[in-house]
């Protein structure tokens, strides 16, 4: 008994003790007339920061009396370490923040500050006009906005690149539809064994299902496998939908036909292999894809890649502000000068520019009022601008296109902006509070039912039973339970909106 | 009986602590850096594992989180999978621990005994390899060795006009893949201990058996083996304290997202993992290595308190 | 000569010898057949490797790989320098107070042998996290401090027991007597004890040398400056950078390709062969000291 406690007053002392070191080194910000702000972005270190940044700095004492310090968290550790920045209390003033970090769930803990209105019309008067009742909307969390979203019409919109000497192989004219696509893998698993027609499965849904339908539907909330048709605006809870199961089925004829291999839930070098010459097509967003196209074009011009889009007439939505963006640390002391700084990297050229592209002259040149041309490739390694994260400042206005872009690319955006419609969805944050055991079995059943039945692993004729098996997972995990409540918080959200 | 001598002992204790202790001084002072170690960095950190009872808010920390009760275990108790996934978790640690251990020994044995110097060092070294091939790697290897279209094992089935297997949806063949697997990485490194053990044996005790004309299966089955039981019960013991929890990179560079396969390599660590991938809940995942923790506390203590009954010197306390 | 001897030996001995032989040939082999496989891999153009999968013998000889980890040579050079120190001086103070620590629990005549044994294995059962450990860490200074490296593995519980089972086997006469002459207890640690235990202290200078020279967690952790990245880290990192990137911004638009050239296949194997070469070139030093009878000569003399 003595003992225990002698041990347990033991462990409070030094507890107190350890506590106590780290109280000092707080607060001694705000000294003088430049105030030191520090930056959290996601990516590697430029290898030339202190050229930039040194140079930004500059510009930022004299325009605000500040001075930024950037502190790198790389995308492998970002796991780990992001939650970390919240949870003890680190010391910073500004963070990137998106929902693919998972902004929703840290600014429901409390990890950001709120950002209102009024200190945006004080401190960022230009980013607060930009940013519209919409985009303010997805940027809230219970009610408060914790994140000057970026303004930027962005898709996730798959495309396809193919290999346009394979087609004329096979004495294809150009592909146009997803049953020419068809036809040209087809064509690929009989006559070139060495090559893997297709290992995307995602593709499926988008180009045999959602883009035939003329519509995208949205996994909300994420990991809930329900989903949100953007053009009806439903919510359907995914197996227990026709148009699910004649993806799995249409994913299984593909394997059949040897078009998608067998085994390629284990494959993980999926992403490597169309530039390796070991598949026939590669289907990846628009960036990636005409960036893709442009390296191979110049590597292999034999391949006369060509990109289809198989989403010509299905509606789609732009992708939620909160796609990036930067956050102030509920902690910081440096809010006011954290948001002006801010506004000149979302609204002064020559920040934005200097930030974007490098330094002009030397990592780029203008070409026209909105163009650039960028000279990276021709400096030495070392010497090259790699931006890392800024998307958290991106701003339409303020982008210039890159000149040596695919021309293809500027065609498929501007016949995109005319089939977007509106849609209030990505202002919609589900909270899973009440329904996390429910979430968790349900990623459980996903993984386990789900995941061979859109590997296209099930046979054809076990499939209805697998079917069935699923969706009594589902049932048993609770999804009826996570669809009524989205349902429910849906309802209540849109109340909001009026 | 008993009572008596223990009062009689707490007796000779009030007066015999400091006694003690000055009796000991040199030995106390030598183990204190590891006592101040143990309590700095690992006591004082433990109070964590409320967080498996909380609802974690990083605004009010770790101490004044609101407290949930059991809230945070449920997912896991009513996934339907806990049972499965503690099954696999405990017997592939069993089968691994004891065939590994086995192993082990027998390839310390083998080393120790062949003549030639250089085949030994050079085996020894060879035998180490795995050990610096990352599970990643070792994924990557095994699935060029059993890709249903262009694998090893079905080209070569293929050429022996043998119908070709597809091993990523047939978990059966999983059980053995995953144990040799793990035998094979942790041989070199495992035999160390046991290469070392026998290295402390007095060679005066083998010359003598010699002398005697023991031969060598009896030298072995006599003199080594019975030397390398204490080592031998460290080990397992150490490893059987870790028996529920999984070797999540193991499998999950292995098996991956593979529904198919899960009744055979679910484990509770990459159960957890992938199902806690989207809210990355901290409050949930504590709440499972909790339940491993005391799974994994009761099982230690018994299987001390047995080995402790057999053989006091091999207990770990 | 050898041969002779050997002949004179009965059957059973010879036939036991040979099967030690195959044995030890097989799984020798067994465990350096991949890697030779990982070895010609990373001299193997990424596209061969994508095509047509591993092969013992590189066919598109290649070096891109390790160009490409190359390309900042200094980057390379000060992880190996922190890589280097960390290991020899965490393995160093390791060993020290690893063995001090299991010759004390090991004494039988120590009170508490059994109580701080428990104490000590006890925190291998249950563990408060991440975060409480991080805030730590942190309190006490250790962002980018090389020491945040060295602290987690000053001690090994699995080390301690495995050595105090080691010393247990060192007839307690030796302390004894020599407590009877009257040397201290640190003293006879110091002066018989150690001596006495060279093959286990090679062994755990194997295994904490290999922990150390393996971090990256920690370095993760609490090292934000580029200079003091350990290899491990930096490697890992360049690995995986561009993996996790597009895992986590793949439903996104964010354009996936722009920042990385790695050649990934290759690049894997690569950086595996420049992670354990040194190691490997150490390995055999280490060995000299599992020679057969080392302890009861060092007792005799």
């Amino acid at each position: 008994m003595k003992m225990t406690k002698r041990i347990v007053c033991l462990v409070l002392a030094a507890f107190l003790c350890i506590s106590c070191i780290g109280c000092g080194n707080d607060s001694a910000k705000t000294d003088g007339k430049i105030t030191k702000l520090k930056m959290i972005l996601v990516g590697e270190k430029p290898a030339i920061y202190d050229e930039i940044y040194g140079k930004l700095n500059e510009m930022l004492r004299q325009d605000i009396g500040a001075e930024v310090e950037v502190e790198y968290y790389n995308y492998s550790d970002l796991q780990q370490k992001y939650s970390l920045l919240f949870s003890t209390g680190e010391d910073f003033d500004i963070v990137f923040a998106a929902n693919w970090v998972k902004y929703n769930q840290q600014a429901a803990k409390n990890s950001f500050m709120e950002i209102t209105d009024d200190m945006l019309k004080k401190n960022a008067p230009k980013t607060y006009e930009t940013l519209t009742d919409t985009i303010k909307n997805e940027a809230k969390v219970n009610g408060k906005m914790y994140m000057v979203p970026n303004t930027a019409s962005e898709y996730s919109t798959y495309v396809s690149l193919i290999r346009g000497d394979l087609r004329e192989k096979y004495g294809m004219d150009k592909i146009e539809t997803v049953e020419d696509y068809e036809k040209y893998l087809e064509n690929v698993a009989k006559n070139d064994k060495n090559i893997v027609p297709l290992v995307n499965v995602v593709a499926v849904g988008s180009f045999w299902g959602g883009y035939k339908d003329g519509t995208e539907r949205l996994e909300v909330p994420k990991g809930s496998e329900i989903y949100y048709d953007i053009s009806t605006g439903q919510f359907t809870k995914k197996d227990f939908e026709d148009y699910f199961k004649n993806q799995v089925r249409k994913t299984r004829e593909l394997v059949e036909k040897g078009i998608i291999p067998a085994d390629i839930v284990a494959n993980k070098t999926t992403d490597n292999m169309f530039e390796n010459g070991k598949c026939a097509t590669y289907v990846k967003n628009l960036e990636t894809a005409s960036t893709m196209a442009k390296k191979l074009r110049a590597t292999h011009p034999e391949w006369k890649i060509e990109i289809c889009d198989f989403s010509k007439g299905a509606k789609k939505i732009v992708n939620s502000s909160v796609s990036n963006g930067l956050a102030l640390n509920r902690a910081t002391k440096n809010a006011d000068k954290a948001l002006q700084f801010i506004e000149l990297l979302r609204n002064d050229k020559r920040y934005f520019d200097l930030t974007w592209y490098g330094i002009e002259g030397k990592h780029w040149k203008a070409d026209g009022e909105n163009g650039y041309i960028s000279l990276n490739s021709e400096l030495p390694k070392e010497q090259r601008y790699e931006p890392g994260c800024v998307w958290g400042w991106k701003n339409e206005v303020m982008l210039r296109t890159d000149k040596t872009d695919i021309p293809e690319k500027a065609e498929i955006l501007n016949r995109w902006k005319e089939e977007t419609i509106e849609s209030d969805i990505h202002g919609f944050v589900f909270d899973d509070t009440n329904v996390k055991t429910e979430m968790a079995s349900i990623a459980s059943a996903a993984s386990q039912y789900g995941g061979p039945l859109y590997n296209g692993m099930v046979e054809s004729s076990k499939l209805d039973a697998a079917f069935k098996t699923y969706e009594e997972k589902l049932k048993q995990a609770g999804i009826d339970k996570v669809y009524e409540e989205t349902l429910r918080q849906y309802k209540e959200y849109q109340k909001t909106l009026k | 009986m008993k009572k008596v001598n223990a009062t009689n002992t707490a007796v000779l204790k009030r007066g015999g602590f400091w006694h003690e202790v000055s009796n000991n001084k040199v030995l106390l002072l030598m183990v204190l850096p590891a006592i101040l170690y143990f309590l700095i960095f690992h006591y004082l950190p433990m109070f964590g594992v409320i967080l498996a009872f909380k609802k974690y808010d990083y605004a009010l920390g770790i101490l004044k989180s609101e407290w949930i009760g059991l809230k945070n275990f449920e997912f896991f108790f009513k996934s339907g999978q806990a049972y499965t996934v503690t099954r696999n978790t405990f017997l592939y640690n069993i089968v691994f621990i004891l065939l590994g251990n086995f192993m082990q020994l027998a390839a310390a044995i083998f080393l120790t005994e062949i003549g030639s110097k250089k085949v030994r060092k050079t085996a020894q070294t060879c035998i180490f390899f795995p050990y610096f091939i990352s599970w990643v790697v070792v994924g990557a290897f095994v699935y060029n060795l059993f890709s249903y279209d262009y694998g090893m094992v079905n080209s070569i089935l293929k050429s022996l006009s043998l119908e070709p297997i597809n091993v990523y949806t047939e978990p059966k063949y999983w059980p053995f893949i995953l144990v040799i697997l793990n035998v094979w990485k942790g041989l070199g490194y495992g035999s160390v201990v046991y290469m070392a053990t026998i290295t402390g044996i007095d060679t005066s005790i083998y010359e003598a058996a010699e002398i005697d004309g023991a031969s060598i299966m009896k030298r072995i089955w006599h003199i080594t083996i019975p030397s390398l039981r204490a080592t031998m019960i460290t080990l397992i013991l150490l490893a059987l304290g870790r028996v529920f929890r999984g070797n999540l990179t193991m499998f999950y560079s292995l098996v991956g997202n593979n529904g198919l396969l899960y009744n055979y390599t679910d484990v509770i660590d990459t159960f957890t993992f992938r199902t806690l991938l989207f809210s990355n809940d901290i409050g949930m995942s504590s709440a499972v290595g909790f339940y491993q923790s005391v799974l994994c506390f009761v099982f230690i203590m018994l299987a001390n308190a047995i080995v402790k009954k057999v053989d006091d010197d091999s207990a770990l306390f | 000569m050898k041969n002779n001897k050997f002949n004179k030996k009965p059957i059973e001995y010879r036939v036991f010898i040979a099967f030690s032989y195959i044995f030890v040939i097989i799984i020798a082999v067994l465990g350096v057949v991949p890697f030779i496989m990982m070895l010609s891999g990373s001299f193997t153009s990424e596209s061969y490797i994508v095509n047509h999968g591993y092969s013992l013998i590189p066919k598109f000889f290649s070096v891109a790989a390790y160009k490409t980890i190359f390309e900042n040579p200094q980057r390379i050079i000060s992880s190996y320098a922190v890589t280097i120190v960390i290991t020899a001086v965490g393995t160093i103070i390791s060993l020290f107070l690893t063995t001090m620590t299991a010759y004390v629990l090991q004494r039988k005549d120590f009170p508490w042998r059994n109580k701080i044994s428990y104490f000590i294995y006890f925190t291998t059962l249950f563990s408060g996290g991440l975060t409480p450990w991080y805030m730590l860490m942190m309190k006490m200074g250790m962002k980018n401090n090389l020491i945040s490296l060295i602290i987690p593995h000053l001690f090994s519980v699995f080390n301690i027991l495995i050595v105090r089972n080691y010393m247990n086997g060192i007839p307690h006469e030796i302390s004894e007597s020599a407590k009877v002459d009257g040397a201290n207890d640190f003293l006879i640690f110091v002066k018989l004890i150690i001596p006495l235990s060279k093959p286990v202290i090679a062994t755990i200078a194997l295994f904490t040398g290999l922990t150390i020279w393996n971090e990256w967690y920690n370095c993760m952790l609490f090292i934000s400056d580029q200079n003091l990245y350990t290899l491990q880290y930096y490697l890992y990192n360049m690995l995986n950078n561009a993996t996790a990137m597009k895992e986590l911004v793949s439903g996104t638009s964010v354009d996936l390709l722009s920042s990385t050239d790695l050649p990934a296949e290759s690049a894997k194997l690569a950086m595996a062969i420049i992670a354990t070469g040194p190691i490997l070139l150490l390995y055999p030093f280490i060995q000299k000291y599992f020679v057969k009878g080392i302890v009861i000569g060092a007792v005799k003399g």
